[in-house]
């Protein structure tokens, strides 16, 4: 949720409102309504059934898996010999997944994003030695926010778990809208929903549009 | 191409709504050793196993030992629990084509009385 850049320079700039759109998309293919709170569990679970797409049209499938992890929730990444992108989460965040942690909702809507925005990012990846890839990721100065990886796939996930649409029907519904009724409706931390509101706030007609 | 064991698993744990924690817990592992298995990256889980699983899913366990066959390049079979006249064939099948002492001819034989081509009597 940091604002700071964190993540490399993503092969196209992305605006709120495309972001928007791309996670109202996947929460199409998934059967959520706009005002409904994602349950991270079941999301993590059907992966498998959301397509993505790489830029020149073939679609990758999708898969997840808990590994052994000692100093990090998890990645995604691309499996060259299986041709699959695969989200792989320690048995921590699992274990937060099962009992509901907003962090987790948070981990998974995160590395969908990297997913889905960053397809062609993830393959080239997997193709590049090692050394390369670290050379990759110390390489972090040059752009802009909305070029970043990481700030990519933050703003995507808060879309994904607290679509515009469904927080503009919860002020419609209940008058007003502040980040304990955000937080309780869409499962997330008070800090995520804090996060999203200003957003939210500063950019409704863009969101909305 | 046959559905790959692991892939055929997640499915029907999928449908029947069950999470890689609920079947792990009933097999007693760990959700990373369940997961490893339906990534493909473990063998395909024993056919007593998949017969726990099958009855926890409430679905039909040969598709999955079939895929599982397939994948361990043998298939499990138990001669201690099998009838005696099931014990004898078998046993005097497997016996014969470990020596290499079936013949072709006999070979065809079999397949046409369990394709049901011929009756056996």
């Amino acid at each position: 949720m940091s604002k700071a850049l964190c993540g490399v320079r993503a092969d196209c700039g992305t605006s709120y409102q495309k972001l928007e759109k791309f996670a109202s998309l996947v929460r199409e293919q998934l059967n959520f309504a706009p005002h409904e709170a994602i349950n991270p569990l079941r999301l993590f679970e059907d992966l498998h059934e959301i397509r993505i797409r790489q830029s020149d049209g073939h679609t990758i499938p999708l898969r997840s898996g808990v590994i052994v992890l000692e100093d990090s929730e998890g990645y995604a990444r691309y499996d060259r010999d299986k041709k699959l992108i695969e989200i792989l989460a320690s048995e921590k965040i699992y274990d937060w997944l099962e009992q509901g942690h907003p962090r987790a909702g948070y981990f998974v809507t995160h590395e969908l994003g990297h997913c889905v925005l960053h397809t062609d990012q993830l393959i080239r990846l997997a193709q590049m030695p090692a050394n390369q890839q670290t050379a990759l990721h110390r390489d972090r100065v040059g752009h802009q926010p909305f070029q970043d990886t990481e700030w990519q796939a933050n703003a995507f996930a808060s879309a994904l778990l607290m679509p515009a649409r469904g927080m503009a029907s919860l002020e419609k519904k209940y008058g007003y809208l502040n980040v304990l009724l955000l937080a309780d409706q869409f499962g997330v931390s008070r800090e995520a929903a804090g996060y999203r509101l200003e957003q939210f706030n500063k950019r409704m007609n863009d969101l909305l549009s | 191409m046959p559905e790959r064991f692991g892939d055929l698993l997640r499915k029907e744990r999928r449908k029947a709504d069950k999470t890689l924690g609920n079947v792990a817990r009933l097999l007693g592992v760990s959700v990373v050793y369940l997961s490893d298995v339906e990534r493909g990256n473990r063998k395909p889980l024993s056919n007593e196993r998949i017969v726990k699983i099958s009855g926890f899913l409430e679905t039909d366990p040969a598709p999955l030992m079939e895929a599982a066959d397939r994948e361990r390049g043998f298939i499990e079979y138990d001669i201690r629990k099998a009838r005696p006249l099931e014990a004898d064939v078998v046993g005097g099948l497997v016996a014969g084509l470990a020596r290499g002492g079936v013949k072709d001819d006999q070979l065809h034989a079999i397949q046409k009385i369990l394709n049901g081509e011929i009756d056996a009597k």
